[in-house]
């Protein structure tokens, strides 16, 4: 299912409310439903329901007048900016003629939207940035991104889930863990689910360290980090 | 009493452990995974007496072989090979009994390019969605069933072919003529680059260029246009978002079909 074919928050909540209906409806036809930006996929039993049918479903859904509103978390991640973090800060600089505490400014000033996940298990394409943080991929990928990442390309910016090569411009890094131990009792293997806001934090590299070792020893607490609205 | 196990005696080309796929977690970039040829992985699995979610080994072009020190049924389906228990040759597509100590041949596939192996039970193992390649020497522990009923030799393989059924996918429009005509009813060939994440298709000539998508979903089967003119088809590993045109998508019968497809071999899309 095609909405208009544009990155915008608008057509995403569109998006969402359509998943919402069809989860509503619990169709045993249905098998997965996977939002992205301005598109849905519904995964369908033949034997349960027939294209027809779910084609109905879809197209004779009125969407509603207001702005749809889903329960969603807004969550508060912290980042580390400094240089030992930040590999593409600098070649950031250059390239949009800003200050790194100008690029920092704009990149924490804005809530970004969770609007699908794709790439990797894990990763979550986060936008739209600001105008003025728009920067291409590397043209060479980076052999290994560290686990906790933060990258910018195009407009989306991202966390990365774990130790592994790409392309996205590194500009600094969580302590958090964005794929969680569900063996160790949390609830969600991945944190985000699409929808969800995300607004990144500046801090410090002590805290940074703080953060990490609390992670690394189970004693952080991921509802510190988002509230729901 | 020691716990059954299976020990890899040789690993071949590339072998893994596959089930079903599993679409639970694909809304979080998890791939879906599954055995490659779900048709030969389903009739390994009945002709044991398996539910079909169970695991099996898929072997690529040089199988494997296998050492139990249980008393083992098991089936071989999918691309034809030679197939011995020590060193008597048994047939394919059949149930057949390994005593414990002895070891299960899977030959070199004679035609086609990925051979499944079930055996009456479950493997114990971790939850991961994809599973690393088998080594040499490894040792997998297992929890045969001997109580099941075997159903016996019921089931009939699927007959190869190098026609791939396709359906349309979103993009179909944007194709002109010229392109539709490249693309369908001709033989392409498989890329050296194909395995279980995607199906590369060589030396087609198309000169049109397409805009790429703003990020959508794709699933197993889907057709994608690359800006240089390649089709590439997503197999079972692939990534479960992408920004290329989906122009088709390749039925579930034409997934299995192309999994015995080798690299350098050709095939003919069908637009149906």
């Amino acid at each position: 299912m095609n909405f208009q074919q544009k990155i915008d928050y608008g057509i995403n909540d569109r998006v969402h409310e359509l998943k919402a209906h069809l989860e509503k409806v619990d169709s045993p036809g249905i098998k997965f439903i996977v939002p992205s930006y301005c598109s849905l996929l519904v995964g369908f039993d033949k034997s349960h329901i027939s294209y027809q049918n779910l084609a109905t479903l879809v197209s004779g859904y009125q969407f509603s007048q207001i702005p749809y509103t889903a329960s969603r978390k807004f969550w508060t991640i912290p980042v580390c900016y400094e240089k030992d973090f930040a590999p593409d800060l600098d070649f950031c600089c250059d390239l949009m003629q800003l200050e790194p505490t100008q690029i920092i400014q704009i990149h924490t000033s804005v809530n970004y939207r969770v609007f699908t996940y794709g790439f990797l298990p894990g990763f979550a394409y986060l936008g739209i940035t600001d105008q003025k943080l728009f920067v291409p991929r590397k043209e060479l990928p980076r052999q290994k991104v560290e686990k906790g990442s933060v990258g910018l390309a195009g407009n989306q910016t991202g966390i990365y889930p774990g130790n592994i090569p790409g392309g996205w411009q590194i500009i600094g890094k969580t302590p958090l863990s964005v794929v969680r131990n569900v063996s160790r009792g949390e609830e969600n293997q991945y944190i985000f689910s699409p929808g969800d806001f995300v607004k990144f934090k500046a801090i410090k590299v002590d805290k940074f360290q703080g953060l990490s070792e609390e992670e690394n020893s189970g004693k952080i607490k991921l509802t510190d980090f988002y509230e729901i609205r | 009493m020691k716990s059954a196990e299976i020990k890899i005696l040789r690993s071949g080309f590339y072998t893994t452990l596959q089930s079903v796929p599993d679409f639970s977690k694909y809304h979080f970039g998890v791939p879906a995974g599954g055995a490659m040829d779900l048709l030969a992985t389903a009739g390994a699995n009945l002709l044991v007496g398996n539910d079909a979610k169970c695991f099996i080994f898929e072997t690529t072009l040089a199988g494997v072989e296998l050492e139990f020190n249980f008393d083992a049924v098991v089936a071989v389906t999918g691309a034809i090979c030679e197939v011995k228990i020590g060193a008597t040759t048994h047939s394919m597509n059949s149930v057949l009994q390994v005593p414990a100590g002895s070891t299960l041949i899977i030959g070199k596939c004679e035609s086609g390019f990925r051979t499944y192996v079930a055996i009456s039970g479950e493997f114990v193992l971790s939850e991961t969605s994809l599973k690393p390649a088998i080594f040499k020497n490894q040792i997998l522990k297992f929890i045969p069933d001997e109580k099941k009923n075997i159903p016996g030799n019921n089931w009939k393989p699927m007959v190869y072919n190098n026609k791939i059924p396709v359906t349309k996918g979103p993009e179909f429009d944007w194709m002109s003529e010229s392109t539709l005509a490249s693309l369908f009813g001709k033989p392409l060939v498989v890329g050296k680059n194909s395995g279980r994440m995607a199906c590369f298709l060589d030396e087609v000539d198309i000169a049109e260029k397409f805009d790429e998508l703003i990020s959508s979903a794709v699933l197993p089967g889907t057709i994608q246009l690359t800006p240089g003119g390649t089709p590439i088809v997503l197999m079972r590993d692939c990534q479960t978002t992408g920004g290329y045109p989906r122009i088709g998508v390749v039925t579930e019968e034409g997934m299995n079909q192309l999994a015995q497809v080798r690299p350098g071999e050709r095939v003919v899309l069908a637009i149906g």
